[in-house]
């Protein structure tokens, strides 16, 4: 090798190690963190005991259920196949339950309304501002 | 070293070389692709090739950049050095494989050109976290093709050493096209830190090996010889000469190797015509300098490469005075004969 080749690769190098390094490190650093849990509302791990009323369909299974002492009801929704909205929020009467999205179960907690027993859940899309389902119980 | 141009010229050696490359190439591939689908039986054959012939395309850049410093520490690593453009083809070919197959994955199955896909589906540019990382790959991809491309002698001969070796020296850029391919690309949603040691490990690697080579070269380069007598510089005594070897000195503008042959000093310019390989480092086979790297050879008292053969080195005057070697640096035309100096026993 030749002189200024010699040079010329030393200089290639000394410049390498610190970019390198430096390349490597900032990558490692810009590693997307997964994001904060931001539910609405924890996860319900089961059931409440009493069953209250069902709506089933194909591609979906939706109960109200409620505690014992019918001091707290729950919405559970068995989502069967991918949903085809992009975007699905859940309302029992004016109060945000929680979203819906994927395949699976969704359990939504919440109190009884005062006037009565009457319940109607609404499935909302916000992207396309539309009502994409409503249930009664 | 061959009197024509040939495809490939083939000897026992270089095809040694080629079989254990292959077969560890294959056995890489293999082990790769047992182990991912023992992992996850549901891997396409897409992204089994992808992601094998990725890391086998790295591995191999390692290696192959890892070379010409090994060499310069430790003359037992040259074995590598000789075929090392089969291992630069045989590396360009697998990131071929993988680059291919990425695009047809990615940018294959839509309604425009993919190789206009691949820079236009992700425009980030100002964004380093998002990076379009894909392109980064494509250019390095592009280097590792023209230096594979012209990797033959015959090119080494049109373009000259020099314009060749630079060309090659875009492997650097390359190299660090290809870190930030990875950083930006698989690095982004792989979790797992070990990717990410090994990409320190490796880099961290090569660049120790690097510098320490290439800092006792710049060491050798800047010892300083007693000023010049005559023209004369002084440069070592004679019994530091072993027969048939040299001892190499930098003297001004380029090194120069004084070969002890049959009783004589020889002294001629360091620097093989072909790739630039250390003429000083080798060894007289034959009665001919023979280079290390690839076996060119040169007549010790002119410089001149044998009959049929062309190529011909800057050759110098030597002296020996009460034991010690002196040496003027002032080189005569390339092959021109000196007599030598006679050692008397």
């Amino acid at each position: 090798m030749i002189k200024p080749l010699r040079r010329t690769h030393w200089q290639v190098w000394s410049l390498l190690a610190v970019l390198l390094p430096a390349s490597i490190l900032a990558g490692w650093l810009m590693v997307p963190r997964p994001a904060a849990g931001t539910d609405l509302q924890p996860g319900a791990s089961a059931s409440l005991p009493v069953l209250l009323g069902w709506n089933d369909k194909a591609d979906r299974m939706v109960s109200l259920r409620a505690a014992a002492d019918t001091s707290m009801l729950q919405l559970e929704w068995v989502e069967r196949s991918p949903l085809t909205a992009p975007s699905a929020l859940v309302y029992a009467g004016p109060a945000l339950l929680g979203r819906i999205g994927p395949q699976g179960v969704y359990r939504f907690s919440f109190r009884p309304t005062p006037e009565g027993r009457h319940t109607q859940i609404t499935v909302y899309d916000i992207i396309h501002h539309k009502i994409l389902e409503k249930i009664n119980f | 070293m061959g009197a024509s141009y040939q495809a490939v010229g083939w000897n026992r050696q270089k095809k040694q070389y080629d079989w254990i490359l292959f077969f560890f190439c294959v056995s890489y591939l293999a082990v790769f692709i047992g182990f991912s689908l023992g992992f996850n039986p549901d891997m396409t054959f897409e992204t089994l090739l992808i992601r094998s012939t990725s890391t086998l395309a790295l591995l191999l850049l390692h290696v192959i950049l890892s070379i010409g410093p090994l060499v310069r520490l430790d003359s037992r690593f040259l074995p590598l050095l000789y075929n090392r453009r089969h291992l630069g083809v045989t590396m360009f070919t697998v990131a071929a494989v993988h680059g291919g197959f990425s695009i047809f994955q990615f940018h294959g199955l839509g309604n425009i050109n993919p190789l206009l896909s691949l820079f236009l589906s992700n425009t980030q540019y100002r964004s380093f976290q998002a990076f379009p990382f894909q392109m980064l790959g494509f250019f390095a991809l592009l280097i590792f093709l023209l230096m594979a491309a012209t990797s033959h002698d015959f090119w080494l001969h049109v373009l000259t050493p020099r314009i060749w070796k630079s060309l090659h020296m875009g492997v650097y850029i390359a190299y660090f096209l290809i870190i930030l391919h990875v950083v930006l690309g698989v690095i982004q949603y792989e979790t797992n830190p070990v990717f990410i040691w090994i990409l320190f490990t490796g880099s961290g690697a090569l660049v120790t090996l690097h510098l320490l080579a290439g800092g006792r070269e710049v060491r050798k380069d800047n010892i300083h010889f007693p000023k010049a007598v005559d023209g004369f510089v002084k440069v070592c005594a004679i019994g530091e000469i072993p027969p048939d070897r040299a001892k190499v000195f930098c003297l001004g503008v380029e090194r120069i190797a004084v070969f002890r042959v049959e009783g004589m000093l020889h002294a001629i310019h360091n620097v093989c015509k072909h790739q630039n390989g250390p003429l000083g480092e080798g060894k007289v086979i034959d009665g001919c300098i023979t280079c290390p790297w690839h076996g060119y050879q040169y007549l010790p008292k002119n410089g001149q490469s044998p009959p049929p053969f062309t190529e011909r080195v800057s050759t110098y005057d030597v002296r020996i005075i009460d034991g010690n070697v002196y040496v003027d640096p002032r080189p005569y035309p390339e092959g021109t004969e000196r007599p030598g100096a006679p050692i008397d026993q």
